[in-house]
């Protein structure tokens, strides 16, 4: 554009100071009223008395300068386009001279990288902009061999932000922003990548790198629940092939532990298919009308056992007018679970309670139910983490003493059963004091 | 020398400067990503990138020397020479103490705590904050959201002594702590001293931009 345009210019020019030349001689004294005359004549000018090679050349200029500010306003447009477009960009982009200097950035560099604050401006050195040593030794090593670089950034501001960073060599001479063009000129360098300048590329991975960590979590603890009861039943199994079998007594007991273990495999799988469909939202559910109360009740009947069993007292209240519209069956598993790691994780001589009641939120009509523990509670840096699958606070892959082989999935089921109604789960703890669950639920389901 | 030429030191000093700055402030996160994780292995890269920042704050402090002794600069010019050392200097500091707490990670050994780090962690993240802010302060010379360092950094020192009777009650509780707890006292201790550099750094910024001096540690 700015070649043809500087083209026109001196044609324009041109054209001009013939056109006064010209003028000068033949029409001086004319004067001014010819003047105007002569140019109003390129509209009218079949009324003007002028030489016509002169209203050509009018008529010439007239139509070149209408094509330019065609194509000026063409080339605005153009521009507005792709800065619009390089604005709304989730990619961070920058693009160096080879003085070292940011020609051009978009918003989604600095937000990327937490430096919006300094404000820095195009034309300024580039770690102006990304204020990372990190970076711009990257973009300085491209700049000196023309060599493109890539590499994983991770910027101090942010706790789990992860960039990829390209830097990609510019072939191409660049404008600098004040000696604008003339590059040719200087002649010298060695190798269009010193000539150039780069382009620096950011991409957020935070996402794809959070995924990864978690199935490779995932994959860890899955294999180590799953291997621990099949090396229980393989062991049983061969003990009883070697001999074991002939004693009845023995042989029944350890079938017993197969049998068990074996249960534990099984609902384990269950879990897990049962967790999939509900991550995929593929589960159909079976929404009805009804009474919390007694849904608490039936829970809390159910555990009896096991908190006696545990030394551990186990109580559960609710409005009995408290209805709710939902998967009956899936809320008393999400209940279940709850009530079930308040009482393997209180030990003797503490306390579960389980409560009902109505709690609006955002406006909409909803049932909070609420599992509180005496229990030995959750560290704060994990409470984010205990709805992740296989996830055990501690760390560690021990289980708490005596467990009766819970399988590490069950918050992670609450959280997606209370999702797909949804409601939403939070939760409280201290360590050493106990835990309280919060699972509100709305009334009635959505759309209805 | 014309002028231009000139200008593009100053900004090659302004640069070497903030890559410094980058370079201290991931130390201060990756030191504390140590700490926390118990990490001897970024602890140990945390003490071997020291050498780089004192390489360049040796940069700064050739650059600077330079364009004083060729360019007898004056005013703003003067101001920005002079406080660019004042900061390299700072940056430096709170880079050795970044140094200091690695080797204390690295005595510990990955030793399990005596408590959770709670406020240790934060009061590095605070520090890290502080000076991310200052560093971008200097790139735009608006001054203004630096004048709260002073309110950040008493919450720093606040954390400190709350640090320091903690580790205390469990010193005295059980005799066994105290090794432990002696190192952790000196990290808080260190943390306490970084953020008091990034203070420094801010008090340089502001005599920079409005050739105040101002005392943000008072």
């Amino acid at each position: 554009m700015s070649a043809s345009g500087l083209f026109l210019g001196a044609v324009v020019f041109l054209v001009g100071a013939l056109l006064g030349g010209w003028l000068r001689d033949r029409h001086w004294r004319a004067g001014v009223g010819r003047w105007r005359a002569v140019l109003e004549g390129a509209r009218r000018e079949e009324d003007v008395e002028a030489p016509a090679p002169l209203l050509d050349l009018v008529r010439l200029v007239r139509g070149r300068l209408r094509e330019l500010r065609a194509e000026l306003e063409r080339c605005r447009e153009r521009t507005l386009l792709l800065e619009q477009s390089l604005r709304a960009l989730p990619t961070g982009l920058m693009l160096v001279d080879r003085e070292g200097r940011a020609l051009l950035f978009n918003p989604a560099l600095t937000e990327l990288l937490g430096t919006g604050k300094s404000r820095a401006q195009a034309g300024r050195p580039h770690i102006e902009l990304t204020q990372n040593f990190r970076l711009s030794e990257m973009v300085e090593g491209v700049l000196r061999d023309g060599v493109e670089r890539s590499m994983e950034v991770t910027p101090p501001a942010f706790r789990d932000r992860y960039l990829e960073a390209r830097c990609v060599p510019l072939g191409a001479a660049l404008p600098g922003p004040e000696t604008g063009g003339g590059t040719e000129a200087d002649g010298g360098g060695d190798g269009e990548g010193r000539r150039g300048g780069a382009l620096l590329v950011l991409h957020d991975v935070s996402s794809i790198r959070r995924a990864e960590r978690l199935r490779r979590d995932f994959v860890a603890n899955v294999s180590h629940e799953l291997r621990t009861p099949v090396t229980s039943i393989l062991g049983f199994t061969e003990t009883l092939l070697d001999g074991a079998i002939d004693d009845h007594a023995l042989a029944r007991e350890f079938v017993g532990i197969i049998e068990g273990e074996a249960r534990r495999l099984a609902a384990m799988v269950e879990e897990l298919l049962d967790l999939a469909q509900l991550e995929a939202k593929q589960v159909e559910l079976n929404y009805r009308t009804f009474q919390v109360e007694e849904l608490v009740r039936e829970v809390v009947e159910r555990f009896h056992p096991l908190a006696r069993q545990r030394g551990v007292e186990l109580e559960g209240e609710a409005d009995p007018s408290l209805q709710l519209e939902a998967d009956r069956q899936r809320v008393g598993q999400l209940l279940s679970n709850l009530v079930d790691n308040g009482i393997k994780y209180t030990s003797e001589g503490g306390r579960v309670l389980v409560r009902a009641r109505a709690e609006s939120r955002a406006q909409r009509p909803g049932v909070l139910l609420v599992v509180e523990d005496t229990g030995r509670g959750i560290p704060a840096d994990q409470l984010d983490r205990i709805f992740e699958r296989f996830y055990r606070v501690g760390g560690g892959r021990e289980r708490p003493e005596n467990q009766t082989g819970g399988s590490g999935l069950g918050l992670a089921i609450v959280k997606h059963v209370a999702e797909v109604h949804g409601g939403s789960v939070d939760v409280w703890s201290e360590p050493g004091k106990g835990s309280r669950f919060e699972v509100w639920l709305p009334a009635q389901a959505a759309g209805r | 020398m014309p002028r231009e030429s000139f200008n593009a030191q100053l900004e090659g000093l302004q640069s070497t400067l903030l890559k410094m700055g980058s370079r201290v402030e991931e130390a201060i996160q990756a030191v504390i990503r140590a700490l926390v994780d118990r990490d001897p292995v970024v602890a140990r890269a945390v003490v071997e990138g020291d050498d780089e920042i004192d390489r360049l704050q040796h940069e700064v402090e050739h650059e600077a020397s330079q364009l004083i002794a060729l360019q007898q600069p004056l005013a703003g010019d003067l101001r920005h020479i002079v406080s660019a050392i004042k900061i390299s200097g700072d940056l430096e500091r709170i880079g050795d103490n970044c140094e200091n707490i690695a080797k204390v990670v690295i005595r510990l050994g990955g030793q399990p705590y005596v408590k959770p780090l709670i406020d240790v962690p934060r009061m590095g993240e605070l520090a890290r904050s502080m000076l991310r802010d200052t560093l971008e302060a200097y790139v735009s010379r608006d001054v203004e959201a630096i004048r709260t360092l002073p309110e950040r950094d008493d919450e720093v020192d606040h954390l400190y002594s709350q640090v320091l009777r903690e580790l205390l009650t469990y010193m005295m509780q059980d005799p066994q702590t105290i090794q432990q707890g002696m190192e952790l006292l000196l990290v808080s201790r260190y943390l306490e001293r970084i953020a008091d550099h990034v203070t420094n750094v801010g008090e340089s910024v502001i005599y920079l931009v409005t050739g105040e001096h101002v005392d943000l540690n008072a």
